[in-house]
């Protein structure tokens, strides 16, 4: 029996568009998501401590270390949203595998 | 001789097997035990932060120990960089986190106690970054699967 590949390719092709499109959609809403509470969060810290310098309830160089810290946690964000990236691309590509045996395994007698 | 079908099934697992080698490590249970642990283990201690740095040495020693066999245990693990790297940051002496505020804690003897909440907050975030990333890594189970 001849192979339908031109079907084969069809439904692969599909498979794989929905799932770059999902995955994409999904990505971009948790990291849009995080960024935007860090955003808010860095924000609120900072004013917090500019308030305590101002009333004496931290020194200088306690200022200082607490805004040389929050860049250091950005760093670590950063490698965490990094690390996040790396995941899901496994993912995608675990998933691509799978659409790709799924779609063959069922169309090849 | 081979029929088109068959070839293309036999190719299948072969196929499988050289595309799905991780790029990141897997989830490992003992690396979030630890730094969930360890996150705990900071922040009590740096509540110990108004009093004297000298009182508290041993403590500070155990658990930079921790940390660093914390580390170790990391570093071992294949794909694991991006980890790694986060750990040197927090256990960085001479950054502005964990590491950074035993440095302060030493040479002021004493810290402030406004200052010890919102440091304990950032070190507190810092711990939670490394654990996120282990927790939505992809576990071992499902890489087999």
């Amino acid at each position: 029996m001849a192979i339908d590949f031109k079907n084969i390719l069809s439904q692969l092709k599909k498979g794989i568009t929905n799932l770059a499109e999902s995955s994409l959609k999904e990505y971009v809403a948790a990291a849009t998501t995080d960024g935007q509470a860090i955003l808010a969060e860095l924000k609120d810290d900072l004013e917090t401590w500019t308030k305590q310098l101002a009333e004496g309830d931290i020194s200088k160089a306690d200022f200082a270390d607490l805004v040389l810290g929050q860049a250091d946690e950005l760093k670590l964000v950063a490698l965490k949203q990094a690390g996040l990236t790396e995941v899901r691309a496994n993912q995608f590509k675990s998933d691509v595998v799978n659409t790709i045996t799924t779609t063959v395994t069922e169309l090849v007698p | 001789m081979k029929t088109p079908q068959l070839s293309l099934k036999l190719l299948l697992p072969l196929f499988l097997l050289f595309s799905c080698s991780p790029t990141i490590s897997t989830f490992d249970q003992t690396a979030y035990m630890q730094v969930t642990s360890l996150k705990v283990d900071a922040l009590n201690l740096m509540d110990k932060a108004t009093e004297s740095y000298t009182a508290h040495e041993s403590e500070v020693k155990t658990i930079q120990l921790a940390i660093d066999k914390a580390i170790e245990y990391d570093k071992h693990r294949p794909h694991n960089e991006i980890t790694i790297n986060m750990w040197t940051i927090l256990n960085n002496p001479e950054g502005h986190l964990f590491g950074g505020f035993l440095v302060k804690w030493k040479k002021e003897g004493k810290c402030n106690e406004v200052y010890i909440v919102d440091k304990k907050k950032q070190i507190g975030n810092s711990f939670d970054q490394i654990a996120e990333l282990e927790s939505k890594k992809t576990k071992p189970s499902e890489v087999t699967k």
